[in-house]
């Protein structure tokens, strides 16, 4: 602004010396022109008084001499003012060229006076945005305030956060310390007072060494360096002792913290979790464990001493409850041979019912034999190629097949793991069973078939046989259970027992399915690892 | 026809049984001479001529020998006199 009212006046100045030297070329101009007609004036003056003179020629002679001579000195006086005339009109031309170069001045000091204005403009548009500036930063301000009030706020709640850390910090049930980059103390808090016996006031900036035991110092601050190399939370195990001498079993996490720039490692906080109970529970856990593994090796002697004394149980009861029942039979036989002469009908039906008891008893005695030899024999677990054991099972069966009407449908049989020796025994008794019971229908019709569903093997085998009652259906695998009398359907109710005792020892199951009069079907699933 | 009488010697604890064995043999005729041992120990004794055997001599063509005996069985009997035996095995 300053600069324009200056310019301005500059302009007017100017403008008053360019008048002033109009005035002065005037004024002389004026002055030269008066000067010339009084001359003028003089020279006719001269004329009339010297024909006045003429005519006083005599009288003036003298007076015109003298005239003369004052002329010629007025002469000298108008060359000399004509010289000075000369002198004055120089003087006005350097007026003039120096009014061009006043006027040259102005013009350029009115093009200095244009560009002003230019930047005057500027300056008034930048003025125009700075004012703009300002009121952006005034509203800056006003957010910064706010800002300012938030911190605040924010300030108190990071006090509080504060507050509750240090509490946290103080009375965690976990040992947490912080440390230097010197490896010095710098916090401590109330559990690892009572780990070590010590009071944070005299641990403070002592080097973390006198927290572990003698014989694992040098070992455990080399731990501690190492792990603070890596950046992570870590895990490792650290033994601090007490100040009366006993060793604690630490784990530890730590996690540095770094300077601002985040390169500078400035602390470490770290947090120990006291294993000492575990590890001597650990240790317990071990001597139970190798107590456990010397009772597992006495219990599987007593085991195997149990076995071979089942064997020679089984072999007694083949021997002893045989030879009671040889014994009738064969007296049985000598009364028949040598006594039938002394017997009426009725005795010799006597005779005969003995005989065919024996016989049954007989029976019994085998099947409890085979059935207790199944839990006993040692199992040797092979892929079994199910098509080819279906069809060998069926084959011991051609004599029963003779003069009836069987139609065997064979579907999907998958392949599965199992004892060879035993699987053969639960196909032939299902088979049995189904030729069995469906002896009595004109077409019996068997679907024998397996499917591979959650890592087992489900095989099954219906008939359209007798069938049963599906409320019995939990008696069916039980030993010596039977859902038939025995004038319907011969047998002493072992098959079934037996095909469950070897399925339960595969690892699988069987159910069945049923219904009076319209057939049964029988499954049993072997898992196929 | 004279028919060259062979001896038999039954070792078998139960009595019953021995009877019937013997009705057996009796009734196909091999019943004539018949030496009966009750346990694993006579037999050997009858074997190597001692004991209640002492003055017996001659020997048996045919042992039916019981497993299943009381003190000494017929495995162990079979295996201790089987040196001095020619024999020929069924089980």
């Amino acid at each position: 602004m300053n600069k324009v009212l200056k310019c301005d006046k500059s302009i007017i100045a100017n403008d008053a010396k360019v008048n002033h030297g109009e005035d002065l070329v005037i004024a002389l101009e004026e002055e030269l022109a008066n000067a010339y007609e009084d001359k003028a004036e003089r020279a006719n003056e001269l004329v009339v008084a010297n024909k006045e003179k003429t005519n006083r020629a005599k009288e003036l002679i003298i007076a015109n001499k003298e005239l003369a001579f004052q002329n010629s000195e007025k002469e000298k006086r108008v060359a000399e003012l004509i010289i000075a005339n000369k002198e004055k009109k120089k003087r006005a031309d350097e007026l003039i060229i120096a009014n061009k170069e006043l006027v040259f001045q102005n013009s350029e000091k009115d093009k200095h006076a244009k560009e002003l204005i230019i930047a005057n403009k500027e300056l008034a548009f930048q003025n125009s945005e700075k004012e703009k500036r300002v009121a952006e930063f005034i509203i800056a301000n006003e957010e910064k305030e706010n800002r300012a009030g938030e911190l605040i706020i924010a300030n108190k709640e990071r006090q509080e956060a504060n507050e509750y850390l240090e509490n946290l910090f103080n009375f965690a049930n976990a040992p947490i310390i912080v440390w230097n980059n010197q490896y010095k103390i710098t916090r401590f808090n109330k559990a690892f007072e009572l780990l070590t016996g010590r009071i944070e006031e005299d641990v403070i900036n002592k080097s973390l060494k006198i927290l572990f035991p003698p014989a694992t110092r040098e070992s455990s601050m080399e731990i501690i360096k190492n792990t603070l190399e890596g950046k992570k939370m870590e895990v490792v195990e650290i033994k601090i002792v007490h100040i009366d001498g006993s060793v604690r079993t630490l784990q530890w996490n730590s996690a540095n913290i770094m300077s601002s720039d985040g390169r500078t490692f400035v602390a470490t906080i770290a947090q120990g979790h006291d294993i000492s109970r575990r590890i001597i529970a650990e240790n317990e856990i071990k001597k139970m464990n190798e107590t456990l593994e010397q009772k597992v090796s006495e219990r599987t002697e007593q085991l195997e001493a149990a076995n071979k004394e089942l064997e020679a149980f089984s072999y007694s009861v083949s021997h002893d409850l045989r030879a009671p029942l040889r014994h009738i039979s064969g007296f049985v036989d000598l009364l028949n041979k040598n006594n039938s002469a002394q017997l009426d009908s009725e005795g010799l039906r006597f005779l005969n019912i003995i005989t065919e008891s024996v016989h049954e008893m007989g029976n019994l005695i085998d099947a409890l034999l085979t059935f207790s030899r199944l839990s006993k024999t040692e199992m040797q677990r092979v892929k079994i190629n199910s098509k080819s054991i279906v069809n060998r099972a069926l084959k011991t069966f051609s004599d029963e097949l003779t003069g009836r009407i069987v139609k065997i449908n064979i579907s999907d049989l998958p392949d599965a793991m199992g004892d060879e020796n035993l699987i053969n025994q639960v196909w032939v008794n299902l088979i049995s069973n189904a030729l069995k019971y469906s002896r009595n229908k004109e077409k019996a019709v068997i679907d024998i078939g397996g499917k591979v569903e959650n890592g087992e093997v489900i095989f099954h085998i219906k008939d359209n046989g007798a069938g049963f009652d599906m409320k019995y259906a939990d008696k069916l695998f039980g030993v010596f259970q039977r859902l038939h009398k025995a004038s319907d359907f011969e047998g002493i109710g072992i098959g079934l027992a037996n095909v469950n005792r070897i399925v339960m020892r595969h690892g699988g199951k069987c159910w069945a399915d049923g219904e009076v009069g319209k057939g049964a079907t029988f499954l049993f699933s072997v898992p196929n690892n | 026809m004279k028919t060259e009488i062979k001896r038999i010697l039954i070792v078998d604890d139960n009595p019953k049984d021995i009877e019937l064995t013997i009705a057996t043999l009796a009734e196909n005729h091999l019943a004539n001479d018949l030496v009966i041992a009750e346990d694993g120990e006579e037999a050997l004794d009858y074997l190597y001529k001692r004991g209640k055997f002492a003055n017996e001599d001659g020997f048996p063509v045919v042992i039916l020998l019981d497993v299943k005996m009381p003190k000494m069985d017929g495995i162990k009997v079979l295996n201790t006199s089987a040196p001095m035996l020619n024999l020929s095995l069924f089980l």
